[in-house]
């Protein structure tokens, strides 16, 4: 007899070291579905991206371009492209037109018969005449084709058609192009046949002269054939409908895919700090080892990016920023009496890099921190003044943007370069608080550069709203075309604002 | 090659690794399978899945804690996510049955009836049964699992039991009648 034990129990005694052996097809099938996976996920790269979408416009804008000229070059182009289709074909062509050439009469006798006849059986009659005439060809005409087959009637057609779109061109050049009819022609008709009357009455002489007369008629039969061509044509141009109606969908297929919006605006505004990296002074000599302090100032501006993929931006935009500089502890004066020594003072102190406004054109400035200065002057340090340049730009950057993470919270990397347009250029002195425009710098190029580096951090509110936060170095390359001691000028930014994708 | 191997070979997508692997657990996993899933062939269909995700997710794995335990709860994951939205209908389930001892004398029953009688039963009940007896689940547990309120995993729980039981007393007085 068996105890009684609770139903838990019992299933997880009995189901405790329960193993069973899965069917063979389900290792294939997770074979088949990882080998499709690593398919699927095989990155394409960027060039073949990019030149997949170069190529695809471009098929797209010439397809275009051609159903919309829909008309005679179509028909050309047609032609050329279909003429050399197959290679077996031009061969045959080449042997048929070597036993025509051989005898140029007989050829011509051939092509002229032809266009006044139109006649299969008649064909029939110039290709057993070909045969007779040349019976060393023979065995490698009947090699070629014994019976009418479809490539080549095709064949035939398209010349035709090159005929008729070659109408008004000289009758020597449809002469030719006859001549190229026959030789198709006589291609599908090839047949050992035995030579009957007609065949010797078309050798004869006056048969020849005849169909050179009717030459001129070339034209009627070509208009015969114009219903073939047209038939051709609307073949053809189904054919391009589809391969348009293909490549459209292909196109909104990768529209589809690639809809990860694209662009996005991002407005920004940053507190720059704008200083020197080197001991220098961009405004004269004596002020190289003289303290100078950057300031806090102000840029906005808008940026616009183009998202390559989903890491890699490329981003350009405007900002206005506007920059100042202090260099300390100098002392300014202004001396309207004309005497030997200030003349001297100004002649030797003037401000090397600044160009005077007319009112102050009687300042020098002395540096304060001058041991010698300070004693003659009888002056003290902290009342000296400062002079204080602002410089403003017009900042286009152009900035590639990689993404390292891109979860809510995003970190990217961001380098670039930016081209700095002049805007503003003043030089104040500064004194208790006191301002006074004293002139403008004459050593600020009107167009400069600098190699930006950043890192970007941002917050997603949703997929296409923002916020952004990007602390920037700027290393300004040649800011100024003349500057004293090693002044090497940069700005940081934190540029914060808010990004929108569309 | 010790699993730590076998586990960085298929991290980097190695074709014999992810195969040697599949020997190894193809079993284990499969048993569990069975228990969570309706028949065979659906059973079948987990495996494969499971496999699939394993495979997939492989990098994933720290190497923390143990590997079985991780490719045990893909295995049942998947098996949930195939089923916890089919089948039982809520309305019945807020009324907890009391749960009383649902005892059942231990004869001969063999797996393969147990085995069977759980596949028979409605999804959630099946999902629920195996997670609370068959893998230690807690009611809250599968409760966040299976979206569903505690009360509702209790009382699944409890139908399964005596759905259970039922089939078993059933078929045990089949079976002595058939050796009478």
């Amino acid at each position: 007899m068996s105890d009684k034990k609770h139903i838990d129990r019992l299933f997880q005694e009995k189901l405790k070291d329960f193993e069973a052996r899965p069917g063979d097809s389900v290792w294939e099938n997770i074979t088949t579905e990882l080998e499709f996976n690593k398919k699927q996920n095989k990155v394409v790269p960027l060039w073949l991206k990019i030149t997949g979408i170069a190529a695809s416009l471009l098929l797209l804008f010439s397809l275009g371009n051609k159903i919309f000229n829909l008309s005679e070059p179509i028909i050309e182009d047609n032609v050329v492209n279909t003429l050399p289709d197959t290679e077996s074909i031009d061969n045959e062509n080449a042997t048929v037109k070597n036993s025509i050439e051989l005898d140029t009469n007989e050829s011509e006798n051939i092509a002229n018969e032809e266009t006044s006849t139109k006649r299969p059986l008649e064909l029939n009659r110039k290709l057993n005449l070909t045969t007779l005439g040349k019976p060393d060809n023979n065995v490698t005409i009947s090699k070629t084709s014994n019976s009418i087959d479809n490539t080549t009637l095709k064949m035939a057609s398209k010349v035709l058609k090159e005929t008729f779109a070659k109408q008004e061109e000289t009758i020597a050049q449809t002469d030719l192009n006859t001549d190229f009819v026959i030789n198709n022609l006589v291609k599908t008709k090839v047949s050992n046949e035995s030579n009957d009357d007609s065949i010797i009455r078309e050798l004869s002489p006056q048969n020849t002269s005849e169909g050179r007369v009717i030459t001129d008629n070339d034209s009627k039969e070509i208009s015969n054939s114009k219903t073939l061509v047209t038939d051709n044509e609307v073949e053809e141009k189904l054919s391009l409908t589809n391969v348009l109606a293909a490549t459209n969908e292909d196109e909104s297929i990768k529209n589809e895919k690639d809809k990860i919006d694209r662009w996005s605006v991002s407005p920004n505004i940053a507190p720059v700090y704008y200083n020197t990296l080197g001991k220098g002074s961009h405004i004269d000599e004596q002020f190289v080892n003289s303290t100078k302090t950057g300031e806090y100032n102000t840029s906005y501006g808008i940026n616009i990016a183009y998202a390559i993929n989903e890491k890699l931006s490329v981003r350009s935009g405007v900002h206005n920023v506007n920059l100042s500089y202090d260099t300390n502890n100098v002392i300014l004066f202004e001396d309207l009496s004309n005497n030997s020594f200030t003349n001297l003072l100004r002649n030797t102190n003037h401000l090397k890099n600044i160009t005077l406004s007319d009112n102050t054109q009687n300042i020098a400035a002395l540096n304060g921190s001058d041991l010698i200065v300070q004693e003659s002057m009888g002056l003290f340090p902290n009342e000296n003044a400062a002079i204080s340049q602002r410089i403003g730009y017009y900042e286009i950057p152009v900035e590639l943007q990689y993404g390292i993470v891109n979860k809510d919270f995003g970190v990217n990397l961001i380098g670039g370069f930016s081209t700095f347009l002049l805007n503003n250029n003043e030089v104040f002195s500064e004194f208790q608080e006191r301002r006074n425009y004293i002139g403008k710098a004459n050593n600020i190029n009107n167009i400069s550069f600098s190699a930006n580096f950043g890192v970007g951090l941002d917050y997603k509110f949703s997929d296409n709203f923002k916020f952004n936060f990007e602390p920037t170095f700027k290393y300004q390359i040649n800011a100024f075309n003349e500057t004293s001691g090693n002044f090497k000028p940069y700005i940081i930014g934190v540029y914060t604002g808010f990004s929108f994708k569309f | 090659m010790s699993l730590d191997q076998l586990i960085e070979k298929c991290k980097k997508n190695d074709t014999k690794a992810q195969g040697e692997l599949y020997k190894l657990f193809s079993s284990k996993l499969f048993s569990i399978c069975l228990k969570y899933s309706r028949n065979t062939v659906e059973a079948e269909d987990n495996l494969q899945d499971a496999f699939v995700t394993i495979f997939k997710k492989i990098s994933q794995y720290k190497n923390k804690g143990a590997f079985e335990g991780w490719i045990k709860r893909i295995t049942i994951n998947t098996a949930l996510v195939r089923y916890r939205s089919k089948g039982v209908f809520n309305i019945v389930n807020e009324n907890e049955i009391e749960d009383q001892a649902v005892e059942i004398e231990d004869e001969d029953i063999s797996i393969d009836y147990l085995l069977h009688i759980i596949q028979e039963l409605p999804d959630r009940y099946r999902l629920v049964f195996n997670l609370y007896v068959l893998d230690g689940y807690s009611h809250k547990e599968i409760a966040n699992l299976l979206h569903i309120t505690t009360g509702t995993s209790k009382s699944n729980l409890s139908r399964a039991r005596h759905i259970l039981k039922h089939k078993i007393e059933t078929h045990q007085a089949k079976l002595s009648s058939q050796s009478l």
